[in-house]
């Protein structure tokens, strides 16, 4: 089968179910095959292994570098702090390097295999005289990876931000190629992809609303995240299951020596985070939670109308691990968000996230790493108003189970292979609802929907002379099954509700629609020479869970669905080319890119009449499937040393659709799409105990539709637009400067106790930047038989100037 | 979808009105040319009363004007029973039907087809007269928490059998309460064809929509009770065409999405059900003939 070059259409399309997975089946053990008969080969040589870590907490080192200096190659270390070198023997010097730590070097006589742990020490605390080898510090030059943004916590921390609450999603917001509808929108936008084609990750668990408070705040605790990497393309094949990015965050491990205390009082949150080790050196915890006060701080200004109101969120994040021997570590770590909203004793609305992953890595020899990860992961909202005989009761969920089995082979220094395969099982409540009115009730609960996703991946990292490259396949599988009815549409015109002409019954499991994607990806770089390189990647990537929305923000009551016999998946191809370059040792970073993404089956909504997508068991004749286009080149300039540090960063893009019936067919840009979005981040740290941090902003405002008439019925009037556009205007570009100030307490190596006050201002000169621009009608009473008033506004979310004062400590 | 609007209305704006530093501003923005086109306004009902049609053009949306008259138009309506029913121009763009003594347009279950010429065009539209449940009573209470404040409700009970839509429309003191967001329409007894509940008793959202949307800056502010003690309290509720429920759902999202902010929908554009014979022409406007129940109380 494989030598007749099935094209994916042939594949997704007429293969019957069987044969498809006789396919995955046959490629899965060539893919193995391959992995020994490359092991084989290199047997002569011997194996350096162990993990790298921070000496002080016992947290392990993501992307930590090993350089052997005789050989003048290397590795680093990967997403659990491990790393395996493969040479041939002999005498070496290997360097372990990771920014903010002093080096360490270790001779070593190399004559059979040696598991060499290393513990890195913070870099004395003048942080000016950080010295980094160029080797460890090239990364930006160095790294096969392009389309790869990696922020430290200890970065995002300094980035000033609203409420002085330190914020992950909005900081990579700064980035160059991330966007978002506007200040303040839930989730965020990359390279044009809408926001559902971002697969969040919280160890390694998908995390379905990465927001509380509607998007102001992520639901990410700082003082619980170890690492923060998005990828915006160039996905290696381990990833999968969207379309446009990976948010990979992984969580501290929790400090293994000693208990440590962190917390903080800000204006919105009060956070407290407990580690300590369970056994030292062997097994430790973290356990950080997040409550907010607006609620406490508002209700005095509340008006009587909002008396009784609820408001408040909380997050709470723990995980442990145990080390159980040289060869076996577990992880258990788990989260939970909510934000609840009451209004007096009558009505509720809350929503959030759980997630719990487990997590085993293995050594099955020196070079064969392996983890297991087993993650359950769950979205709910709820709401309810109404009393007793005249209640209202509404909830839905995402929940899915998975297990995900991934192996890393390090045959030698320039040879690795990866690995592994993933299933999943998602189990969807679009909506449960019980209405009641004087007592009777009627359920209008919509079925469930299930789904299974299955994926395998090879990837192969090589190198040879001045070229590295990554290629790797993966080959992904979607069985959208029972128990439910599956329905039939019938035709319509393009943009109108398609009408349901009959439906199938399914048992549980029993496979109604089923999907088959290859996945190939490709990365390449070429060394021009020790600063300089150019990089390309391409890839294809599948999605086939889709959140329904079609609001300009998306809200927490939209709904996920999977893809269906009326959903088609959503796929995408991604080409990137890029040129990287260092200067003055690796102080200045620079990298340019370009990419072009082109997008089928993306979901947009009928325009006759208004889509109806919520408790609607018909909503599949209301969702339309569209192409999209996406193309940019983004700037990245960073410094990286000194005492003065920061980046610039720099996107011109162009998102677009072209969907059958919107816009007279034509292509549109998306609510999202940004021309110009330039972001200047600046730190300075002084010798003494102050430092400073600004950021500025500038963004070419969104497209919105403006109606250019109106016309009567009944004494109404109605916005009319004659031309049937879509997105044809755009509100004012957006700018914003925000600044703080960081004051260190005392040092005072005796007390453990060390504090911090950070002092910050959000929107330093008080422009009330537009978030949209709409056309709305007098909101007070039009006189019988008077022409209605009309007008143009700007609704700006924050509209002044918003200045914070948070202390944190450690203890 | 008026579901979705109303729930993110009553739960996600109003937060974020009152909680965050959120502000509105008055701008002018420039919209593209507007090309002209024919507005139908023909909402009739069986009640033994003059009828009126009125034909306009589209106008500009920042006009604030209310609209001419297209005049010189022959208008008809004809039954599925044959009888037809000539409507003749009395103002400008005004085409208006007078029954004799006790005559009305028809009985439910009748079709009707809407014929108009004018400009040596023809245009046309077909609707049924559908059915409509009385109104058991309309009752009014002191608010819970609130002594000051008097709400009304009505109470009526959807018929049996899917896809009843109606328009129910209340009026003060015999004023119309006209507001979009006072706008109250029903698919049976709930929001949406989606979220479908038949052959209940109107659900709350809806039986309660009786009380008035105050103004932010007259003195018919929410400092006002809905309701004072002497005024009468009128409901009717009118069947309409499933056509013209999606078209009044969708005018009420068009019209009111301005206030959802950062939640606003895309805008579309409201699809009537006249026709004309140039297919490649657009008309806007409406076609119904409703029955009506109503009852009326005044507050004590």
């Amino acid at each position: 089968m494989l030598g007749k070059q099935p094209t994916r259409n042939q594949l997704s399309s007429t293969l019957p179910i069987v044969n498809q997975l006789r396919f995955f089946k046959k490629i899965f053990c060539i893919l193995f095959a391959l992995v020994f008969s490359q092991a084989a080969f290199s047997q002569e040589k011997l194996t350096i292994n162990g993990y790298v870590k921070d000496g002080e907490t016992g947290e392990t080192l993501i992307g930590a570098s090993v350089f052997i200096k005789e050989l003048t190659t290397g590795t680093t270390t990967n997403e659990y702090g491990f790393y395996s070198i493969s040479i041939p023997s002999g005498s070496y010097t290997l360097e372990f390097s990771y920014i903010g730590f002093a080096n360490e070097v270790k001779s070593v006589n190399l004559t059979q295999n040696i598991k060499l742990d290393i513990e890195l020490g913070e870099s004395v605390k003048d942080l000016i005289e950080v010295v980094v080898t160029s080797e460890a510090a090239d990364h930006n030059v160095s790294d096969l990876q392009m389309s790869v943004n990696k922020l430290d916590i200890s970065t995002i921390k300094k980035v000033p931000s609203l409420l002085g609450e330190v914020e992950i999603i909005r900081s990579i917001q700064l980035l160059p190629g991330v966007s978002s509808v506007g200040e303040g929108a839930t989730g965020f936008n990359v390279r044009g992809g809408s926001i559902d084609q971002n697969l969040v990750l919280l160890d390694e668990a998908p995390v379905y609303n990465s927001s509380h408070l509607f998007g102001f705040f992520s639901v990410f605790n700082p003082d619980a995240v170890k690492d923060v990497k998005l990828y915006k393309g160039g996905i290696p094949s381990r990833f999968g299951g969207r379309l446009s990015s990976i948010l990979d965050v992984r969580m501290k491990e929790g400090n293994n020596k000693k208990l440590s205390l962190t917390g903080g009082i800000g204006t919105i949150f009060s956070r407290l985070s407990v580690e300590a080790p369970l056994i030292k050196d062997k097994a430790s915890f973290i356990v950080a939670g997040r409550r907010s006060y607006i609620d406490l701080l508002a209700s005095p200004f509340l008006t009587d109308d909002l008396d009784g109101t609820v408001l408040n969120f909380y997050d709470l994040t723990v995980k442990t691990n145990y080390n159980i021997n040289e060869k076996n570590r577990i992880f258990l770590s788990g989260y939970l968000g909510r934000d609840n909203f009451g209004f007096g004793d009558n009505a509720g609305f809350n929503w959030g996230n759980g997630t719990g992953t487990f997590r085993w890595n293995h050594l099955f020899n020196d070079r064969l790493f392996s983890n297991l990860t087993l993650f359950y992961s769950n979205y709910d909202y709820s709401i309810s108003f109404g009393g007793d005989s005249n209640r209202f009761d509404w909830d839905a969920k995402i929940i899915n189970y998975s297990a995900k089995p991934e192996f890393a082979y390090y045959i030698n220094p320039k040879n690795i292979i990866r690995f592994g395969g993933q299933g999943i099982i998602y189990e969807f409540e679009p909506g449960n609802a019980v209405g009641g009115s004087e007592g009777e009730t009627q359920d209008i609960s919509l079925d469930k929907q299930y789904a299974i996703e299955a994926a395998a991946y090879l990837e192969n990292e090589l190198t040879f002379g001045k070229f590295e490259m990554n290629y790797g396949l993966r080959l992904s599988h979607f069985n959208y099954t029972g128990k439910g009815n599956a329905y039939e549409f019938g035709d319509a015109p393009a943009g109108t509700r398609r009408p349901v002409i009959g439906f199938e019954e399914y048992d549980q499991w029993e496979s109604i629609e089923t999907y088959l994607n290859l996945e190939p990806r490709l990365a390449l770089k070429y060394q021009l020479d020790k600063s300089k390189s150019l990089k390309a990647s391409h890839m294809r990537t599948a999605q086939y869970i889709h959140l329904v929305s079609n609001t300009a923000a998306s809200t927490p009551v939209d709904v996920w669905t999977p893809s269906t016999n009326n959903i088609k998946p959503q796929t995408a191809n991604q080409v990137a080319l890029g040129y990287f370059q260092n200067f003055k040792e690796n102080s200045f970073e620079l990298s340019a890119e370009v990419y072009y993404k082109d997008m089928d089956n993306l979901l947009d909504y009928i325009v006759e009449p208004n889509p109806d997508l919520l408790l609607n068991e018909f909503y599949e004749g209301d969702v339309l499937a569209g192409n999209g286009r996406a193309y940019g080149l983004e700037l990245m300039l960073e410094k990286k040393k000194g005492q003065f540090t920061g980046w610039l960063s720099y996107t011109l893009a162009r998102t677009e659709l072209k969907v059958d019936g919107i816009n007279n067919n034509d292509w549109y840009p998306t609510r999202f799409d940004q021309t110009h979005n330039l972001s200047l981040t600046a730190f300075y740290q002084t010798k003494k105990r102050w430092s400073f941090s600004a950021n500025f902003s500038f963004i070419s405002g969104t497209p919105v539709t403006f109606a250019n008439g109106g016309y009567y019925q009944q004494g109404y009037f109605i916005p009319h637009n004659s031309n049937e556009t879509r997105n044809n205007a755009r509100i004012p570009d957006y700018h914003r400067m925000d600044i703080s100030a960081t004051l260190e307490g005392k040092k005072n190596i005796d007390r453990r106790w060390q504090g911090r006050w950070v002092f910050s201002v959000y929107n330093l000169y008080n422009r009330r930047n537009a978030f949209s621009v709409y056309q709305r009608q007098d909101n007070n009473r039009t006189p019988i038989g008077q022409a209605v008033s009309t007008g143009s506004y700007q609704l700006s979310v924050i509209g002044s100037i918003v200045p914070a004062v948070a202390y944190n400590f450690e203890f | 979808m008026r579901f979705q609007s109303k729930i993110k209305y009553m739960l996600l704006l109003s937060f974020f009105i009152q909680i965050l530093t959120s502000c509105e501003d008055e701008i002018e923005i420039n919209v593209d040319p507007l090309t002209e086109q024919v507005v139908v306004d023909a909402w009739l009902n069986n009640r033994p009363e003059s009828q009126s049609i009125f034909l306009s053009k589209t106008q500009s949306y920042f006009e604030n004007v209310l609209p001419e008259g297209v005049s010189g138009a022959t208008v008809q309506v004809t039954s599925s029973a044959g009888i037809v029913f000539e409507f003749i121009e009395t103002d400008p763009g005004n085409y208006v039907w007078t029954p004799e003594a006790g005559e009305t347009i028809g009985d439910v279950g009748t079709d009707y087809t809407l014929q108009i010429t004018f400009e040596g065009k023809s245009y046309g539209a077909i609707t049924t007269l559908n059915r409509v449940p009385p109104i058991d009573s309309i009752t009014y209470e002191y608010d819970d928490d609130d002594v000051d404040r008097i709400r009304t409700e009505f109470f009526a009970r959807d018929l049996t059998g899917e896809g009843d839509t109606y328009w129910i429309k209340t009026f003060k003191n015999g004023m119309f309460l006209n507001k979009p967001s006072e706008l109250n329409i029903a698919f049976d007894a709930g929001f949406s064809q989606g979220a479908a509940v038949d052959g209940l008793i109107f659900i709350p959202p809806i039986r309660r929509a009786t009380n008035r949307t105050p103004d932010p800056d007259t003195d018919d502010n929410s400092d006002v009770s809905p309701w004072a003690v002497g005024d009468e309290a009128r409901v009717e509720i009118h069947s309409i065409s499933n056509e013209a429920f999606f078209f009044l759902s969708t005018a009420q999202i068009q019209m009111t999405s301005g206030n959802s902010g950062i939640f606003a929908e895309p805008v579309i554009n409201t699809k009537g059900n006249i026709i004309s014979e140039d297919e490649e022409e657009e008309v806007l406007g409406m076609f119904n003939i409703a029955a009506i129940s109503e009852m009326a109380v005044e507050i004590q």
